[in-house]
């Protein structure tokens, strides 16, 4: 099992300017909203490719299947990403260039997630923040796919 | 709020009495087996207690489980004392943490409250139905009296003070700079009531009120558990190191309250 990638916090939780009822405040996002830490993994034996983030307060999991290869790991109360899972094998065959597939693929899931989320709302915050991570740390988590299709 | 001392000694009193109510309960259920007369042979006082106890099962019986229930009720909404007492000492840190610039000052003019949400709150006012938060435990020994509660209902736009909006929103929300609430001038005194988001009446009854503010959700297992305020009398004392620190006291609360 990949080792856990802490993510600096106080980087990620920048202030932000809202107007709340005509008075504008301060805000910044909720620490149980921003990851405390990242991993990728590749599990070639059941071909699968997991994203996963760590809170700082665990919650129960739902799967929220985005088509056929592609699950989004949601927690039940707050509906914040936990994670993503990719079924790796189905998409093998059909795709050369498999990591860059899967980066355009997790993008555009994350994309239409975000789209359906009230704008402004700590949960779309919170996707917004999973999908710059994601951006941001795609060559570490991609790379053992990348070498794995190699 | 609860002082520690009528929480531990309720809680400890109510369970006493529901150990006494289930010992009595099966003791009486164990009666309606025995045969009294017997009993009357061998001692007359014991024959008679068993016959009283049987005539009276019917009665007591329900009644010591429906005490039993209702003791569990009180104990459940008194919380456990050293889980109270934990969450209490974590408030503690948290505010001498935040605050560590602040030294020397008195302990109330920089708190840390944590407000609970509930759907009910047994108090006359207009809407108790309505969803509140309701402070439940607060740093240091002083400022513990008065029972301070925001409405938080369902319609979030009605949500009232840093707390509600807190609420509200999911979001950590800080306010600084805000205008002396001792002042006479409505003007003022209007301003501050809009910047927290309370009526302007809630400000005039109070002499003491904070300048800056900085409210942070609580939740357990995903869900909003309620809010943790904290306030100072300080124009800016509260900054951004705040939420840092919430990140280390706050998993540590989550699985208090998870019991609590």
């Amino acid at each position: 099992m990949k080792d856990w990638v802490i993510l600096d916090q106080a980087r990620l939780n920048q202030r932000r300017e809202k107007e709340i009822r005509g008075v504008r405040i301060n805000v910044f996002l909720s620490p149980y909203d921003i990851p405390q830490a990242i991993r990728g993994q590749y599990d070639q034996q059941i071909g699968q490719f997991l994203i996963e983030f760590k809170y700082m307060e665990d919650e129960p999991i739902v799967r929220d299947q985005k088509d056929l290869a592609l699950v989004l790991r949601i927690g039940k109360n707050s509906g914040r990403l936990f994670g993503i899972e990719v079924d790796v094998d189905k998409l093998k065959a059909s795709h050369v260039n498999l990591a860059m597939y899967l980066q355009n693929m997790v993008s555009q899931a994350l994309h239409k997630r975000l789209e359906q989320l009230p704008s402004g709302s700590s949960t779309h915050r919170n996707y917004d923040l999973a999908s710059d991570i994601i951006k941001e740390r795609q060559a570490d988590l991609f790379g053992e796919l990348q070498l794995a299709a190699t | 709020m609860i002082s520690q001392g009528w929480r531990r000694t309720n809680y400890h009193t109510i369970g006493v009495v529901q150990w006494a109510a289930g010992i009595a309960a099966a003791v009486m259920g164990a009666s309606l087996k025995a045969d009294a007369a017997i009993w009357t042979q061998r001692w007359e006082f014991a024959g008679q207690f068993l016959k009283a106890l049987q005539g009276s099962a019917w009665y007591s019986l329900p009644l010591l489980t429906c005490l039993l229930g209702i003791g569990q009720v009180a104990r459940s909404s008194i919380g456990h004392p050293r889980i109270w007492f934990a969450v209490k000492q974590i408030l503690d840190i948290f505010r001498d943490d935040v605050f560590a610039g602040q030294a020397g000052q008195p302990l109330h003019h920089h708190r840390v409250t944590l407000f609970k949400h509930k759907r009910f709150r047994l108090a006359w006012v207009r809407w108790p139905w309505s969803g509140w938060l309701v402070a439940v435990e607060r740093s240091g020994h002083t400022t513990r009296t008065r029972t301070v509660a925001f409405r938080a209902p369902d319609n979030a736009d009605l949500a009232e003070g840093i707390a509600g909006q807190t609420w509200a929103t999911r979001f950590v929300i800080a306010m600084s700079g805000l205008p002396d609430p001792t002042s006479t001038d409505n003007a003022i005194l209007t301003d501050y009531a809009n910047r927290t988001f309370v009526p302007v009446e809630w400000v005039r009854a109070r002499h003491f009120l904070a300048r800056s503010y900085c409210g942070i959700p609580v939740e357990v297992k995903g869900r909003v558990w309620g809010v943790i305020v904290l306030d100072s009398r300080g124009q800016d004392s509260i900054d951004t190191e705040a939420v840092r620190l919430y990140t280390m006291v706050g998993k540590f609360l989550g699985k208090l309250l998870e019991r609590a």
